[in-house]
């Protein structure tokens, strides 16, 4: 990996953490913020191979988990699993269609939500089905909403 | 490399897990509190752009000042209605108001039932762990981690939030927790105690984390279900938590 590489996915992290941290507040729906981190961790794992992309998702979430008051490792651990598991989905001749990457980004993100949701909620007294309606299913969208737009940006760059 | 790929992923995974088991972990909380306090320089300084430089610090005055008398009202409505129902005097000198600490909210995370903020104010200002947050319209959450210079709040909308109450009205006790959504619930009231809509819900002191009197929120649903032996209180609360900039710490009562 090249140092240049590095230096441009820690500034590009720190910007996303930024942005989430202090300014996606401002977008919420019901609550409801998207996962800029995810995005970002699944966008690497698309691209490296699965040593780096779990590696970068298990630090990418460690930070993470700095930044916010609930279970420290959590993050570490869903994001590491998601930079794993992203890579199977890499196509050894690159295809950039739209359609493709929304799907893997919608199964990805809601597995994603699932372990984290669960794993947080555990003994906390929340129905599964009220986790699953109001938090899970509404995070997903909101996050593939915010990652269609890097998808489209990507697939339309690679048309051209 | 295969093998390489897996033994990274188990690696990874291993270290989560210790990590999510050791979240009690005094070294953890020093290492996590540590570096949020690093990190909470940087965020101190970009809520610092947010605000207008001339009239930060006259409008935190004007605020704290607001949120004493309005803490002062509230508890004087309460010691009228203690004094009624129990006909005796307490000496106003005995619980004149609290001591407050006002800080700036400097992060959020919203993450559906996982809910909390964090504020620009540390064990240096002499805060500590538990100690009530509020803002002038009423109960914000608690401090429950507690850094040197920046704290982590659970906030009302958090599904690990707690809070003994009671219907300000009547002194029907419950306790208030939340399930998401816009509006709190007040569990374990008895069927037939006298709540009604537009009620107000206010702390009822017992926990040793909140002081009797802090408002919470006001009725806006009660069922008495068929089957079960508590009623179904739904409780809109006094805070718009979309809206909070700043916040007052209680570090202690005057």
């Amino acid at each position: 990996m090249q140092l240049i590489s590095i230096i441009k996915y820690v500034a590009i992290y720190f910007i996303l953490l930024f942005v989430e941290t202090n300014l996606l507040h401002l977008i919420s729906i019901k609550n409801i913020t998207p996962d800029l981190i995810l995005i970002y961790v699944l966008n690497i794992s698309l691209m490296e191979n699965r040593s780096r992309a779990t590696i970068i998702g298990f630090f990418s979430g460690l930070i993470q988990d700095v930044f916010t008051t609930n279970f420290f490792g959590l993050s570490a651990f869903s994001k590491s699993v998601m930079g794993f598991v992203g890579v199977f989905f890499q196509q050894q001749r690159m295809e950039y269609r739209l359609l493709y990457f929304m799907t893997i980004f919608f199964v990805l993100i809601f597995f994603h939500e699932l372990i984290y949701q669960l794993i947080y909620s555990l003994g906390g007294g929340i129905n599964f089905s009220d986790l699953f309606l109001y938090s899970i299913v509404p995070r997903t969208f909101y996050t593939l909403a915010v990652a269609a737009i890097f998808i489209f940006i990507k697939t339309a760059k690679h048309k051209v | 490399m295969f093998y390489k790929d897996y033994m990274i992923l188990c690696a990874t995974v291993l270290i989560s897990i210790i990590l999510m088991t050791s979240n009690n972990n005094r070294q953890i909380i020093f290492v996590k509190l540590w570096l949020s306090d690093v990190i909470g320089v940087f965020q101190h300084e970009w809520s610092s752009v947010q605000l207008y430089f001339d009239l930060k610090e006259k409008n935190e005055l004007l605020r704290e000042e607001n949120m004493q008398l309005f803490l002062e009202n509230n508890f004087f409505h309460e010691m009228e209605l203690e004094n009624r129902r129990l006909k005796a005097l307490i000496g106003f000198e005995k619980n004149s108001g609290f001591q407050l600490k006002a800080t700036r909210i400097i992060a959020r995370q919203k993450k559906g039932f996982i809910n909390d903020i964090v504020l620009g104010i540390g064990f240096k200002d002499s805060v500590s762990k538990n100690m009530p947050v509020v803002v002038p319209s009423g109960l914000v959450g608690k401090l429950y981690q507690v850094g040197k210079s920046r704290s982590n709040c659970q906030i009302m909308l958090d599904q690990n939030f707690r809070a003994s109450a009671k219907i300000q009205r009547t002194r029907a006790k419950g306790i208030v927790d939340w399930k998401g959504g816009d509006l709190c619930f007040l569990n374990e009231v008895p069927k037939r105690s006298d709540v009604k809509i537009g009620d107000w819900l206010i702390t009822s002191g017992y926990g040793e984390i909140f002081p009797a009197g802090l408002r919470i929120g006001r009725v806006v649903s009660v069922i008495e279900p068929a089957r079960g032996l508590f009623m179904e209180i739904k409780i809109k609360p006094c805070v718009d938590f979309d809206k909070l900039e700043e916040v007052f710490v209680i570090t202690g009562v005057r």
